[in-house]
């Protein structure tokens, strides 16, 4: 009951958090130039708001059902699609191929999404979503690479992060529940090492003045991370990346300011 | 039980009649609520079709089924619109609200109908949320496609991002209206609330206060 209403907190600050964004990002939609990226973002951040809000209305009314693929997942995969959609109107497509980080990217998601489909069973649910996550991830994950948001040092221990995790998680899946406290221990320690790693990359880079697209891109990748981590915990640890994710969201909404402030 | 194929003649032929009297942006509205009302039919089977499917009672359709198909089916003749015609954004907005509100306006006329128009509260619900709701929601949809045209970068994405936004206010507005205490109040509300915010960031939404700086 305690953790229900904590996360009926959670949900009531991160629909607060939203609005407060969609607020200040209509503000700066009366700027010339990055007309198109700033409407997409807004546009992607009310349709995040909505899901939550769904979500919210829906624990309250319908606390005791769940339908397999409801308004809340079509409102965050539309979202994902939107915020995607404002990256690639800010950056412009790109004709470099990039195919380490591209298929980096899909290997990681759907390794994701397989696990997804063994702990819920929801194999409609986790593709249809795995769709539209790994359009985002990929998105993500090449414009932090054209941006030089992170260094190839940088790269390599992510990529090597990322394996260890997806071996820890799937280790999880298959072991007794007994050793299963150790993987958790693992698996949540990566969790939030990663996302502590893109919370200081993204502070240091708005604080020194980078260029605002590496910014926002590195926002970009820890609010997907945050995403990953929200998907991959279970119900007594799934508010903190929940939590994250608000962060994170600010973050973008900061870094997306700069940009436009800028232009 | 009613007839919705002879209640939509019944409403459609005056209609049609005046289609064919008028030109320019008055012929576009006509036409453009007539296909309204055709959709909404059409929807009507679809979800009739989904529900004799599965074994979802009347509550759960109308709150996890229906909103999905409705706006798939508004968003359809918008896209076609859209990519045959090309024609300017004001006539995008204008077609999308005659189609709302002529998807909006069968649908009354069908419950009014069925449940009777005794009591004018609920009449008044039938009009300014369950009405408002339709115009709003296929409005978030061409504002969507409004500004998705302008990039080529974009349109997929934007059009399913455009179409999920309508979907969750839809959706929302159902199970809003479904709860008990002070939730439907709040669902009544929301169009309305909507309609408000959309009527006065409309120039800034679609970038006309920007054009005209």
């Amino acid at each position: 009951m305690v953790y229900q209403w904590l996360g009926f907190g959670c949900n009531i600050v991160q629909i607060a958090a939203l609005v407060v964004i969609c607020a200040r990002t209509y503000r700066r939609l009366d700027r010339r130039e990055k007309y198109l990226p700033t409407i997409l973002f807004l546009f992607g951040m009310v349709a995040l708001m909505l899901s939550e809000l769904y979500w919210l209305v829906h624990g309250l009314i319908r606390p005791d059902f769940r339908f397999p693929y409801s308004s809340s997942e079509i409102s965050q995969d539309g979202g994902l699609l939107l915020l995607a959609a404002a990256l690639v109107a800010l950056l412009g497509r790109s004709r470099k191929k990039m195919l380490a980080v591209t298929v980096g990217a899909v290997c990681f998601t759907l390794i994701n999404i397989a696990l997804w489909i063994l702990w819920s069973g929801e194999w409609f649910k986790d593709i249809f979503d795995g769709i539209f996550f790994t359009y985002y991830v990929v998105v993500v994950a090449r414009s932090i690479k054209r941006t030089g948001g992170l260094y190839k040092r940088e790269w390599k221990c992510l990529v090597l992060v990322g394996a260890a995790l997806m071996a820890g998680e799937t280790l999880w899946s298959f072991v007794p529940e007994q050793t299963q406290i150790m993987a958790d221990v693992f698996n949540y320690s990566v969790i939030i090492a990663v996302f502590l790693f893109f919370l200081v990359k993204i502070i240091i880079s708005l604080r020194r003045g980078d260029a605002p697209a590496r910014s926002l891109c590195l926002a970009y990748g820890g609010f997907t991370w945050s995403l990953f981590s929200m998907y991959m915990s279970a119900d007594p640890y799934y508010l903190v990346p929940f939590v994250g994710s608000t962060v994170m969201m600010v973050l973008m909404h900061v870094a997306m300011e700069r940009e436009v402030v800028r232009a | 039980m009613i007839y919705a194929e002879n209640i939509l003649i019944c409403i459609t032929v005056p209609l049609a009649v005046t289609a064919a009297f008028v030109r320019g942006d008055a012929r576009r509205f006509m036409l453009s609520s007539l296909a309204g009302m055709v959709l909404c039919l059409l929807s009507a089977y679809i979800t009739g079709y989904i529900t004799s499917l599965g074994s979802l009672p009347q509550d759960e359709i109308s709150i996890y089924i229906s909103p999905v198909v409705e706006e798939i089916i508004k968003l359809l003749p918008l896209l076609f619109i859209l990519y045959v015609f090309r024609p300017k954004d004001e006539t995008i907005f204008l077609c999308a609200v005659a189609l709302g509100a002529g998807f909006a306006t069968f649908e009354n006329c069908c419950y009014i109908l069925t449940a009777g128009a005794e009591s004018l509260t609920y009449t008044l619900i039938r009009g300014l949320a369950v009405g408002v709701m339709h115009v709003v929601s296929v409005l978030a949809l061409a504002f969507g496609l409004v500004i998705i045209r302008r990039s080529r970068l974009v349109t997929l994405a934007g059009v399913m991002g455009a179409l999920s936004l309508s979907t969750t206010f839809h959706a929302l507005y159902n199970l809003l209206v479904s709860g008990h205490g002070a939730f439907p109040y709040i669902g009544y509300a929301l169009p309305l609330a909507a309609a408000v915010v959309l009527y006065f960031s409309f120039r800034r939404l679609t970038g006309e206060a920007r054009k005209t700086e």
